[in-house]
């Protein structure tokens, strides 16, 4: 039962989620994204709550300050499932690092174009 | 204050206005374009002679900047099945371009007395409804019958028809009953810069149609930097782009980081009015609770300056302001107190609808904390909510451009240069990827999309939340377990409702109780934004007294049916009306209830206005209720649902209703632990009821229809339900095999043997 997928914590969902099995059927692949060419988003957007005035920049949001934390795990896969998420999660850093890369690259290239509109 | 800015002007605002060459087109544009501005002239739409005020109109709107490039457009339009227009708020694209369509499309069919139609896509209702009016003012022809609206729950528009303005959402429910979309010519998507759910859908959708129906044509238009990314989905469609009225922006950054935005941002207005030029303030802040209180404090500030400054008028500015309220947004600056002294100045505070949507004119300094309240959702613990979080720096680029739309303006940004550089992203994430898909999954599902995987978004969602979006929809019943839509999940998708609700609806008649269920339903979603009485009113209220917060709790759900004046009512007035409301309407099993208690109230006062007035209630909001639950008995009735009540004064009056509100919310649950805190059921987050209910008590089971993100989690409008019927209702949800160990498991695992020793003791006395 320990390997059921809606546990606490946002850790991702497994596979023996009906939803899971459904996305499977329907035919996707683990590890890879949706989309014509299997080019979407693998992971979904970070939820951080921000509940003071402070300004931007002003402090970092802590990756560790999660909104949702877990109760106390009594489960001993714990830790594996940690370890796990870490390994998932540093994959995704690298993807996101690359992603950001080329927003960054995209705009400044429509924001050149965008702005000399003898360049259309 | 930081109190030297470092200074930077970025050439990137500026688009140049030249105007010697638009004279000279708009002077050849003068006396052609179909005979438009010749007087005396027939209106080809009605057949009657144009009125005196469309001449007026017309001369006025010749001078909107995308009629210069009206020929231009109609050409690209005529050799290509696609486009993309790009052009900022101001330009004119909104009213103007579906005009120039209908003037240069043929739209006749081979049956003479009935025209194809151009339709037009907004993201927002007000937007549909005030846009189609101006246009059918613009055309000289009457609202509803040659131009048109259509909106959730109310359809303005006929047989005659020719041009519609709807909500993105509307032309894709449209589609499940027209998948060719054969009723249109052209469709234009506008503002798809915004990237709602709904026009993100619509843009895969669309892409599908035009392969099969090659005389349709579709009109992307948007008002900001993502063209190219357009352009390159719509296999490079060409592009054309409409300068706006822009004057150049300056725009001011921070040495240093602020430690407390919303303090720096009323230090900058005070700044601003004692030390610079004449001209309009627009200060970008979060929501209206921080809004509200920024407004007082400006208030008080400039006043503690006396008379060597000029008078101010401070106007607020959010979605859930009343309508009237919000027009105070368009007023003039005060006049000087004396005819040498300093000259007023309007100070408008707002949230980022002001940022595109909603064009102030006389604005020259703009304030920009880079913060806005963003949608957000979480798939691996299911919630969606409303959280503070930085901009992105397309959205700082069109903040700071509202500063010019008059005349050369001022941007302060309340963040370093390299914060910007560094800490925004380029854009906002699109509104598919923060959002549960639910309801998105069984639109495409019965619109026959059956590889959502391979679905041409442009932004696909992470597959995290597809997968919860079949989940929520299998144990609904509404996919079986190979994905496919079920007969039941085809009636739920005809509801234009959450499929939690739509679920709720369609098996109400089982419970004997779909009469009150049809009422709740519209209780909960006639929930116009306006109406919602200032949470900030309630949540300040709250916040304040948190301490003895037992006898000052508020109840939300009287503020929904609430006065509307409240934003003009003191803080405890508002608090008094709640309260009395709640005593008299207040139902101690749940606030689903108490919606239902006011609306029969409401009725048996037959819609009285003085009625409403007496006892706090908000008639409007009433009367939309009503509305809605007409339209949603319409939908019951075709597909044959009964509609029927248990007896009053049954015992089981109340326990029915319960019992199919939990039919359609099993998912959303949480359970009283020992410790005395409640827990979600599955997911084991830890919430709180919010201090709005009107329990007397806190049951054990709850249901609640909204989950609510802050520094605690709140659990929104909830109802009391019993464990056994857990078990009896939806026991494959409550399948403990597949359930994480918690208090709530051991629970259940009692009320299962408990039921199964019933089962056998009856089996027994037989």
């Amino acid at each position: 039962m320990g390997e059921e997928g809606e546990g606490p914590s946002s850790t991702a969902i497994r596979s023996s989620n009906i939803g899971f099995q459904l996305l499977k059927k329907c035919g996707w692949t683990e590890g890879t994204g949706l989309g014509v060419a299997e080019q979407g988003r693998l992971e979904p957007i970070q939820v951080h709550v921000k509940n003071d005035k402070q300004g931007l920049g002003s402090r970092k949001i802590n990756n560790n300050n999660h909104l949702h934390q877990p109760l106390p795990d009594s489960t001993s896969k714990g830790n594996e499932a940690k370890k796990k998420a870490k390994a998932l999660s540093k994959r995704a850093k690298k993807l996101q690092e690359q992603e950001k890369k080329l927003q960054d690259k995209e705009f400044e290239r429509a924001f050149f174009r965008e702005f000399w509109p003898d360049n259309v | 204050m930081t109190t030297e800015r470092k200074r930077k002007v970025s050439l990137f605002d500026v688009v140049n206005d030249t105007s010697a060459p638009a004279t000279a087109k708009l002077s050849r544009m003068n006396g052609g374009a179909g005979g438009n501005g010749v007087l005396g002239g027939v209106n080809r739409w009605n057949g009657r002679p144009y009125s005196q005020t469309y001449y007026e109109i017309f001369e006025k709107r010749r001078t909107l900047p995308v009629w210069q490039q009206k020929d231009e457009f109609l050409q690209v339009l005529k050799n290509n099945q696609t486009l993309i227009l790009v052009g900022e708020t101001g330009s004119g694209k909104t009213t103007q371009i579906p005009q120039f369509v209908l003037e240069a499309v043929d739209i006749e069919t081979p049956d003479k007395r009935k025209k194809m139609m151009i339709a037009c896509t907004q993201p927002r209702r007000v937007a549909a409804m005030s846009v189609s009016r101006r246009v059918a003012e613009e055309m000289d022809v009457t609202i509803g019958e040659e131009v048109g609206y259509s909106i959730r729950f109310e359809d303005c528009s006929s047989a005659r028809t020719v041009l519609k303005y709807l909500t993105d959402g509307m032309l894709l429910r449209e589609a499940m009953t027209d998948p060719l979309l054969e009723r249109y010519k052209v469709i234009i998507l506008d503002e798809a810069h915004e990237r709602t759910l709904a026009t993100d859908v619509l843009f895969g959708l669309l892409k599908e149609v035009l392969k099969n129906r090659p005389d349709l044509k579709l009109v992307v238009m948007s008002a900001t930097l993502e063209a190219e990314k357009f352009q390159a989905y719509f296999n490079g469609a060409p592009l054309m782009k409409v300068p706006g009225r822009l004057h150049p922006v300056e725009i001011f950054y921070t040495q240093d980081p602020e430690r407390d935005y919303l303090e720096a941002a009323i230090r900058t207005v005070v700044q601003i009015h004692m030390c610079e030029p004449q001209g309009d303030i627009l200060v970008f802040l979060t929501g209206e609770e921080e809004i509200e209180d920024a407004c007082r404090k400006i208030n008080k500030e400039v006043g503690n300056l006396g008379d060597q400054v000029g008078p101010v008028k401070v106007v607020p500015l959010y979605s859930t302001l009343p309508p009237a309220m919000q027009q105070k947004i368009f007023d003039p600056p005060p006049p000087p107190l004396d005819e040498l002294g300093p000259p007023g100045r309007k100070i408008v505070v707002s949230t980022n609808i002001a940022e595109t949507s909603l064009t102030i004119d006389g604005i020259v300094y703009v304030i920009d904390p880079g913060f806005a309240k963003q949608k957000v959702y979480n798939p691996r613990v299911r919630v969606e909510s409303l959280l503070v979080s930085p901009i992105s720096k397309a959205s700082a680029h069109q903040r700071s451009g509202r500063a010019g739309r008059t005349q050369p303006g001022k941007c302060f940004r309340l963040y370093t240069e390299k914060s910007f550089n560094n800490d925004l992203q380029p854009q906002t994430y699109p509104e598919i990827l923060r959002s549960n898909l639910a309801n998105t999954v069984l639109t495409l599902k019965k619109l026959g999309i059956d590889d959502l995987v391979h679905f041409d978004f442009m932004d696909p969602p992470a597959p995290e939340t597809l997968m919860r979006a079949l989940e929520v929809l299998n144990y609904l019943g509404a996919l079986d377990d190979e994905g496919n839509l079920t007969k039941l999940g085809e009636i739920m998708s005809e509801f234009p409702l959450d499929p939690q609700m739509s679920k709720m609806l369609v098996v109400s008649p089982e419970f004997n109780c779909s009469n009150e269920i049809l009422s709740v339903s519209a209780m909960l979603s006639a929930r116009l934004s306006w109406l919602l009485v200032s949470s900030a009113t309630a949540s300040s209220g709250f916040y304040a007294t948190s301490g003895g917060m037992n006898h000052r709790k508020l109840l939300r759900l009287m503020q929904v049916v609430a006065v509307s004046q409240y934003s003009l009512m003191k803080k405890w007035e508002a608090q008094k009306a709640a309260d009395e409301a709640k005593a008299r309407f207040g139902h101690i099993d749940g606030d689903h209830l108490t919606l239902l208690n006011v609306y029969h109230a409401y009725k048996q006062n037959s819609e009285d206005p003085q009625w409403c007035y007496e006892n706090f209630v908000n008639q409007r909001a009433l009367k939309s209720a009503d509305n809605v639950r007409q339209q949603l008995v319409r939908i019951m009735s075709r597909f044959n649902l009964k509609l029927c009540s248990t007896d009053f004064n049954s015992r089981d009056y109340y326990i029915n209703i319960r019992k199919a509100m939990l039919a359609g919310y099993f998912m959303q649950v949480a359970h009283l632990e020992r410790t005395g805190h409640y827990l979600t059921v599955k997911d084991n987050q830890v919430v709180h009821l919010h201090p709005s209910n009107c329990l007397d008590h806190k049951p054990e089971w709850v249901i609640y229809n909204e989950y609510v993100l802050t520094s605690r989690n709140f659990i929104r409008t909830v109802t009391d339900v019993r464990g056994e019927w857990l078990v009896d209702i939806a026991p494959h949800y409550y399948d403990l095999t597949n359930f994480p160990s918690c208090e709530a498991k051991r629970v259940l695992e009692r009320l299962y043997k408990k039921r199964e020793k019933e089962r056998e003791e009856s089996k027994i006395r037989k």
